[in-house]
């Protein structure tokens, strides 16, 4: 797309919105808040409609809604959403004032096939879904809790997400790399959301309200990774009453307490800490040297009219510690490696309704990473730190128009300050420091017509414009069109262009990266670039079983690669590559026999060109499996089997070594005397694969109440047939260490 | 219904426990051994050596366990070039580090001078670790040298009129093919030992350093004060014996691209710059690894004289 189209485009909607402005008149206004009635807790996503009418709305993440220009008369109006019961309010539209207009919803159990099935059917109502799924606290729950209930284990059933052999934010979404996902929480960057072995990521499900995942062409808001967007929204405390929830087992412990504070605030602390290295010890002989913790700490004050202040804090930090070696001439020289890794996030927002029509949220926010290596070794693994602070101030507006249509515009900027210290494979300490700003502007326009769904928007990455780095290409647009075939089926197609300007680097040679550095791409080089192309087709085959199926191409027009012919130290590290990934995948949710399955399947390549050759990256997953069968035997029992598949991922092979002559003295001493040090010989990049992952987790679960006390007790089993997942190999020495083997647990959770 | 699962659901587990073979992951590939040769052919030398050998494996992950030289036997090696094809026969080598290795080294030889200027073709047979090929240029000698001072004498006999000079140098004009260069001064004399032999020996005042370049001037110089002190110092140290000084010798050695290409990747972990931990690598060969460089060596020579004063 010329920059003049993408003008034009944007000039279209601008008008577009301009003309909706005359007619606010015409109508009336209702508009109002949805939030539980026990804990009144906004409720995201909650389908709000006139009864008897087209007209009706969804709930924005603050709870918000506001249906436009209702005329005169007397309504019925429903909100109603997966987990609550639907109410019904009657209001009289007198012309002249718009209406205030609150739902307060009682909460009520909710049964696996309607969230399997009817939940991700009911979000469509509102939005275009091309690569988008949203999963709430609920289905977080419902998902089997075979290991612990975690949200990244929720994300990975989804296809075209791939999560093994994780540290550090490894996970991999349509071909694309473990750095390319954009994970937030209520807005803030997560430079590192896992903890180590990647059982859980840091955020524990009982903080999170939803999760919206988008696996391509994300919607003009988001930006700065080329694959994916997590975007977690943290749930609010309660304001009825002072509450608690315990949790305890071979695991893990976690504390939750939430509460009001003065009238019409609350707040919520979360804490968890790791206990499975001593149990897997005691219990399993199996050394597993990782210890973590989290902390999750929110407050919010919700005001009359919508208004809402919130302030998050996220902590958390992860060890790890390994003995790695390096083999010398007389024996390898082993020293004991120490990972430290952590994260502090917090931020606090505004939202309120600007004049009649105008939805606002200001944001500030600050992020910070830490990910230390400390080795006794001078030599590699040597010690690294590598820090990552952002300060941001970040806007989002919608104004909603006379019709269904939704104008969305926001604004960011982001002041990040990257830092790397390394000592290089000279023995020599390097240190790289960044500063800049990350500023970004979007505008994004919802439009409805008959059969069709458009939504366009543009995202402008005027940080990078300013530097010079991507010129007219940080104007990026995003195009998602859907359109009714015949019953709830749908097609959809969408497409965005996305740049990324942070990566990590790591040792490609690695049969597994253990430690990820965020840097900027240098100045003299461009951004990543990366184009989505996405078409699907989603429907209901019957009232039990909903099926998705998406294409995608994605082309990487530049790629910051490893200089694979870098000879001379004058030779640069790394050269601009292009690269495309493409794949299909299917999602399945049914119910039948008694038993609520799941299935997803992705298939998917990836290739680099570094300008010499073409490689797979070490992140190319040819196949992903998923499959989940949930039955419930009695009343507030499910059992659960889960079992996930991904084909090897790629990795360069030892063929055997060799004597390397330094040709040291081939000028004064002849070459033909020396005796050489050992050299390992690599065979082509990439060319082999690791052993498929594979694992089964089966859980029982039964859901309790005694007196005040709710609870749940809970029987998991880990690699149920006990396969060797390898999370970490030293090609050098070696050494490695294995995911979780077959590990049985019990958990007790205990809530009032 | 339920009931009827059960024996489904014992059957999948069962499937899977099959699935769970277990081996353990190596990221060895199967072993296949590939030749490894390594030669570097000089215009000045009167015999070029090659060294064939194959890859190795150990049971673990530790190289040095392989405490056998890995040299091959038995190798057909030829260099063939416009002055016909050399084959080369093999040879014992004193060893002169057996920290590793106890034997002495095995190598293949020629004799033969290659010369400036030509291309020539290593084909190595190497038995099972397979064939291998590769094909160097020789630079050609540099095209123009000369004395900076034009009398070398009074600068380089000791002690010398000179008031002005610190330093002595030859300059000489590489050519373009050249990738790389390394400067050398040494004075040659030979000494008679405890035996009554005469033996030569060399005095070396500077070098070997190995720097980028080709295709311009380069001074190869060495500052009076050590030519004097390296005189003056042997002349005391066999005062009892018969010494004659024949000659200090500047001399340019340029390397062909191969050469410094391989001489630079193995040396890659002392880029003071880099933030990979990589291990790339280079070969100038048909298939296996190690190289085939070439230099061409330039000299400019100041004879001392039969009476020259520091002779005894």
């Amino acid at each position: 797309m010329t920059s003049s189209t993408k003008h034009g485009l944007f000039a279209l909607i601008v008008l577009h919105c301009a003309f909706a402005v005359p007619s606010l008149a015409q109508g009336v206004d209702v508009r109002g808040v949805v939030s539980d009635s026990a804990t009144s807790q906004r409720i995201p996503f909650a389908n709000v409609l006139v009864l008897n009418t087209s007209w009706g709305a969804s709930t924005n993440s603050s709870g918000f809604y506001l249906i436009p220009n209702l005329p005169p008369g007397e309504y019925e109006i429903a909100a109603s959403v997966i987990g609550f019961d639907r109410k019904v309010q009657r209001v009289v539209v007198s012309r002249g004032k718009a209406v205030d207009l609150d739902f307060q919803l009682a909460a009520r159990p909710v049964e696996n096939p309607e969230v399997l099935v009817t939940a991700a059917r009911e979000m469509e109502v509102s939005q275009v879904t091309t690569s988008m799924h949203l999963i709430e606290q609920k289905e977080v729950k419902l998902v089997p809790a075979t290991v612990q209930q975690d949200i990244f284990q929720s994300l990975k059933l989804l296809p075209g997400i791939v999560s093994t052999n994780d540290v550090s934010s490894r996970f991999f979404v349509r071909g694309g790399g473990a750095d390319q996902n954009l994970v937030l929480l209520d807005g803030l960057k997560i430079f590192s959301p896992f903890h180590t072995m990647g059982i859980f990521s840091v955020f524990d499900p009982d903080i999170v309200q939803n999760v919206e995942l988008s696996t391509g062409a994300f919607p003009p808001e988001y930006g700065g990774r080329l694959s994916s967007v997590v975007n977690i929204t943290s749930r609010d405390g309660r304001s009825d009453r002072l509450s608690g929830r315990g949790s305890l087992n071979l695991l893990s412990s976690k504390l939750q307490l939430e509460g009001p504070a003065i009238s019409g605030t609350s707040w919520l602390v979360n804490v968890r800490r790791s206990t499975f290295s001593d149990a897997f010890k005691r219990l399993v002989n199996q050394d597993i040297p990782v210890s973590f913790y989290d902390v999750f700490s929110k407050f919010d004050a919700q005001f009359p009219g919508g208004a809402k202040l919130d302030f998050s804090f996220l902590s958390a930090s992860d060890k790890l510690n390994l003995f790695q070696s390096i083999q010398k001439f007389g024996g390898s020289q082993t020293s004991q490696v120490n990972y430290l890794w952590r994260t502090t996030a917090g931020s606090g927002s505004f939202s309120d309704l600007i004049g009649d029509r105008v939805f606002v949220q200001l944001s500030i926010y600050y992020s910070g990473y830490q990910a230390n290596r400390d080795s006794s070794s001078t030599r590699t693994p040597s010690s690294t730190t590598n820090t990552v602070k952002e300060f941001g101030l970040r806007g989002l507006g919608t104004y909603y128009t006379d019709s269904r249509d939704l104008c969305m515009f926001g604004f960011e900027f982001g002041f990040p300050t990257i830092n790397y210290k390394l000592i290089n494979p000279a023995g020599k300490p390097l240190q790289f420091n960044d500063s800049f700003v990350d500023g970004t502007a979007w505008f994004r326009y919802q439009v409805h017509l008959e059969r069709w769904l458009l939504d366009v928007g543009i995202h402008d990455d005027f940080g990078s414009l300013v530097a010079g780095e991507l010129g007219l290409q940080s104007l990026q647009p995003r195009v998602d069109v859907s359109y009714e075939l015949f019953g709830n089926w749908k097609a959809k197609g969408a497409f965005g262009l996305c740049s990324q300007r942070v990566i990590t680097l790591n040792n490609e040679d690695e049969v597994m990266s253990i430690f990820d550095a965020w840097i900027k791409i240098p100045a003299n080089f461009p951004a990543e670039k990366a184009t989505h192309f996405v078409l699907g087709l989603n429907g209901n085959v019957n009232a039990a079983t909903s099926l998705n199926v998406e294409t995608y191409y994605k082309h990487y027009t530049s790629l910051f690669v490893y200089n694979r012919n870098k000879i001379f130290a004058s030779d640069p590290d790394y050269l601009t590559g292009t690269g495309h990934s493409y794949g299909a995948e299917v999602l399945l949710r049914t119910r039948a026999w008694g038993i609520d399955l799941y299935g997803a399947y992705a298939l998917s390549w990836t290739r680099i060109d570094d300008g010499s050759s073409e490689y797979y990256p070490q992140y190319d997953r040819r196949h992903n499996l998923n499959l989940l069968a949930t039955v419930h035997p009695i009343n507030d029992m499910d059992v659960t089997l889960r079992w996930d598949y991904g084909s090897g991922l790629p990795y360069t092979a030892n063929l055997g070594y060799y004597d390397r002559l330094m040709l040291g003295g081939a000028t004064w001493d002849p070459f033909q005397l020396e005796t050489g040090p050992a050299y390992l010989a690599l065979g082509e990049k990439n060319a082999w694969r690791l052993p498929p992952y594979h694992r089964l987790d089966a859980s029982i679960t039964y859901r309790l109440a005694i007196g005040g006390l709710k609870g749940t007790v809970e029987g998991q089993i880990i690699n149920v047939y006990d396969n060797i997942n390898v999370f970490y190999f030293d090609r050098n020495t070696g050494a490695h260490t294995d995911m979780l083997r077959f590990f049985p647990s019990v958990s007790v959770t205990l809530e009032y | 219904m339920r009931n009827a699962l059960v024996p489904i659901i014992i059957s999948i587990l069962q499937a899977f426990l099959c699935l769970s073979c277990n081996e353990q992951f190596s990221p060895k590939a199967p072993f296949e051994p590939q030749p490894v040769v390594y030669s570097v052919i000089y215009t000045d030398r009167p015999q070029q050596f090659v060294r064939v050998y194959s890859t190795y494996d150990v049971s673990g992950y530790y190289p040095y366990a392989n405490a056998t030289d890995g040299a091959i036997a038995g190798a057909t090696v030829s260099v063939t070039g416009p002055q016909g094809t050399f084959l080369f026969r093999d040879t014992l080598l004193q060893r002169p580090d057996t920290s590793r290795y106890k034997t002495p080294i095995y190598a293949y030889v020629a004799d033969w001078r290659p010369k400036p200027g030509q291309a020539y073709t290593l084909t190595v047979n190497a038995g099972k670790a397979g064939s291998t090929q590769a094909t160097v240029t020789t630079p050609p000698l540099s095209s123009s040298q000369y004395w900076n001072p034009v009398d070398p004498t009074i600068s380089l006999d000791y002690p010398d009129t000179s008031t002005v000079l610190t330093t002595v140098s030859a300059i000489f004009l590489s050519s373009q093919s050249t990738k790389a260069i390394s400067e050398q001064v040494y004075i040659l004399y030979t000494v008679q030992n405890g035996g009554g032999r005469e033996e030569e020996r060399e005095a070396q005042f500077l070098g070997p350093n190995v720097a980028m370049g080709g295709g311009g001037y380069t001074s190869v110089w060495c500052d009076r004060a050590s030519v004097s002190s390296v005189l003056h110092n042997l002349s005391k140290k066999y005062a009892g014996s018969k010494l004659t000084f024949k000659r200090i010798v500047f001399r340019l050695i340029q390397m062909e691209e191969n050469w410094y290409e391989y001489y630079s990747i193995v040396r890659l972990a002392q880029d003071s710059r880099t933030t990979r931990f990589d291990q790339p690598d280079f070969t100038n060969l048909s298939r296996g690894y190690g190289v085939f460089g070439a230099c061409t060596v330039d000299s400019l020579v100041h004879e001392y004289p039969a009476d020259f004063r520091f002779n005894h």
